[in-house]
């Protein structure tokens, strides 16, 4: 399929919006929900949708529609801190070894080669098994976990720039070396960076939610959508939308940011358009 | 050729050196103190946490354990489970077949659907079947394996009874009904990902101008596509196996522990739960090495299949 510019960027709309509503349904949460997340009521222990339960309830009668809106806040903030640490680490770190070259790069490259020696969520989760089980510690494992691939993506970006006749005028004007990296060069390769950060978005909703099904992440009974697909798995026969209904939550905020991602790849990237 | 093997192979032992070490010191940092994990968690006489301590070397400094147990591992021991006090090498025996089935299984799914799928989207650009394929992997892509696989149960197994929702089979022939939806299951995404690639890459290889000479000689549409195309548009395909293999082992994880699957996957997700160190960093190693093996092998297969590389 051969997208034109219009179609680009009409996906690049219906990407947006789909984040936009996602994100305000997380900050208008408290408004918007008919229960708060946590409450509990027996007499209503796996009720069917109605007024007062628009998609029904769990075990311990805590509204579902309630605890998914709020689960989007633990999701969202938990990529986002995922996405945002090691898109800036894995950035300096690449900008600093694509530039410096020799040693600083040869040692940066090889601690890059082993942290990808690893399958990402099985170094995840080792490190959760070192620290500990819980949402902070499941984002720093992430957070770890994407940093290698930004640096490498970065480092060679950054190693083409080098080359460029600007990246030249620079130097012979006497700039020092941090400020041709940090004001020349990273204007350059932060499109692509931008790319690469909101598909790695995509990919930490989803990491996340598999660190939580497995009891590894966010804990019950906070609502988190991983958790709470986790918990609904037991009751999958009589209740199934305590756990379908989260796992949708998580397809459609993973569709949102990567259909972003190819948006943006699409506006940054003309020459790609046609694949 | 044979330079390069010993090359490569020799490039892959300080990775592994210093992974090992990683995963060692990893399951090290722990709060929990190994010896009363041992003594099964309770309150425990100091008497008897010295012994064990003493019995499994935990009393020596943190390198001199390490050297004990990468020496142990060189000769295929990796150590003693805490919990079961089984060997984990036997562990990793016991459990080995079932993943290689799920994985084997997965990426000959995989493969068979997305290279005939990547050339009708490819062929067809812009007709209702790419844009359908296309749609669809996106949804692969998205989806957790865990939901799949949820919904796989729901469907095939509580609604229309065709297929088991738990567990394996006894012998290889009984689990390939079992391991049926779940295969399905952990290869949505590299199906995806492989129909994208193939779809993309014959794209490109159709545009070229040795296809053209192709078409203007004569040559029946079969064997442009399937001979002169196919085999350009599949380099890129073997470049992301690696990615894809990574994707496939982190699955397992998901997909054994959905399934309740004997597997690898589930004994690491069981050792984790459970502080079982000596099985987490056997595994570990085990599942990086084999990792890092497979990498190299499809590397070598790309020289195989690209004479470029190997010249280079």
């Amino acid at each position: 399929m051969r997208r034109r510019p219009k179609a680009g960027r009409a996906v690049l709309l219906a990407a947006s919006s789909l984040v936009a509503l996602l994100c305000l349904g997380a900050l208008l949460a408290p408004a918007i929900a008919p229960h708060p997340p946590q409450a509990i009521d027996l007499r209503s222990s796996f009720a069917p949708p109605s007024q007062d339960h628009p998609l029904g309830a769990d075990k311990l009668g805590r509204d579902l529609l309630s605890r998914l809106l709020y689960g989007s806040r633990s999701t969202l903030l938990a990529a986002l801190l995922v996405v945002a640490s090691s898109t800036l680490l894995g950035t300096v770190l690449g900008l600093v070894s694509g530039y410096a070259g020799g040693l600083v790069d040869a040692m940066l490259s090889r601690i890059f080669d082993v942290l990808l020696a690893f399958p990402a969520l099985l170094l995840a989760l080792l490190i959760v098994a070192s620290v500990g089980r819980g949402m902070a510690n499941a984002v720093i494992a992430l957070a770890v976990v994407y940093v290698p691939t930004i640096a490498r993506l970065v480092r060679s970006l950054t190693l083409v720039e080098s080359r460029l006749a600007y990246v030249e005028a620079a130097q012979a004007l006497g700039y020092s070396s941090s400020r041709i990296v940090f004001v020349h060069i990273a204007p350059n390769v932060a499109p692509v960076v931008l790319v690469q950060s909101t598909i790695d978005f995509a990919y930490s909703i989803l990491d996340l939610a598999a660190l939580s099904f497995l009891g590894l992440g966010v804990q019950p009974p906070l609502a988190d959508w991983g958790a709470m697909l986790a918990e609904g798995r037991e009751y999958l026969l009589f209740a199934p939308s305590l756990a379908v209904a989260p796992g949708l939550a998580i397809m459609a905020a993973v569709i949102a940011f990567n259909l972003l991602g190819d948006g943006l790849q699409t506006r940054f990237d003309p020459g790609r358009r046609g694949a | 050729m044979l330079a390069y093997l010993a090359r490569r192979l020799l490039q892959l032992v300080p990775v592994l050196l210093v992974a090992s070490f990683l995963v060692f010191v990893a399951a090290r940092l722990t709060p929990q103190d190994p010896a009363v994990v041992m003594a099964g968690g309770r309150q425990t006489s100091t008497a008897v946490l010295e012994a064990i301590r003493a019995k499994y070397h935990l009393d020596e400094s943190v390198p001199s354990q390490y050297l004990r147990w990468m020496a142990g591992a060189l000769l295929g021991d990796l150590g003693e489970s805490y919990r079961l006090k089984q060997g984990v090498s036997a562990m990793i025996a016991a459990r080995l077949p079932v993943s290689l089935q799920l994985i084997a299984m997965s990426v000959a799914i995989a493969l068979l659907a997305a290279v005939p799928l990547g050339i009708l989207a490819a062929l067809r650009k812009g007709s209702w079947v790419d844009i359908l394929a296309t749609s669809l992997s996106l949804a692969a892509l998205s989806s957790p394996v865990f939901l799949t696989g949820i919904l796989g149960i729901l469907l095939f197994s509580y609604t229309l009874g065709w297929l088991p929702a738990l567990g394996s089979g006894r012998n290889f022939a009984e689990n390939l009904r079992y391991l049926l939806m779940p295969s399905v299951a952990l290869a949505l995404n590299m199906l995806a990902l492989s129909m994208r690639m193939t779809r993309s890459g014959m794209i490109e290889a159709m545009r070229r101008p040795y296809i053209q000479t192709a078409i203007l000689k004569g040559l029946p549409r079969r064997t442009i596509v399937l001979k002169h195309a196919l085999r350009n548009a599949l380099l890129p395909l073997v470049t992301i196996t690696g990615l894809q293999i990574g994707f496939l082992l982190s699955g397992t994880v998901l997909v054994e522990y959905t399934f309740g699957l004997g597997g690898l996957g589930s004994l690491l997700v069981n050792a984790i739960q459970t502080s079982d160190y000596p099985v987490v960093q056997g595994l570990t190693l085990f599942i990086v090495s084999a990792f890092l093996l497979i990498n190299l092998l499809v590397d070598l297969l790309y020289g195989i299949i690209d004479p470029r590389i190997r010249q280079a």
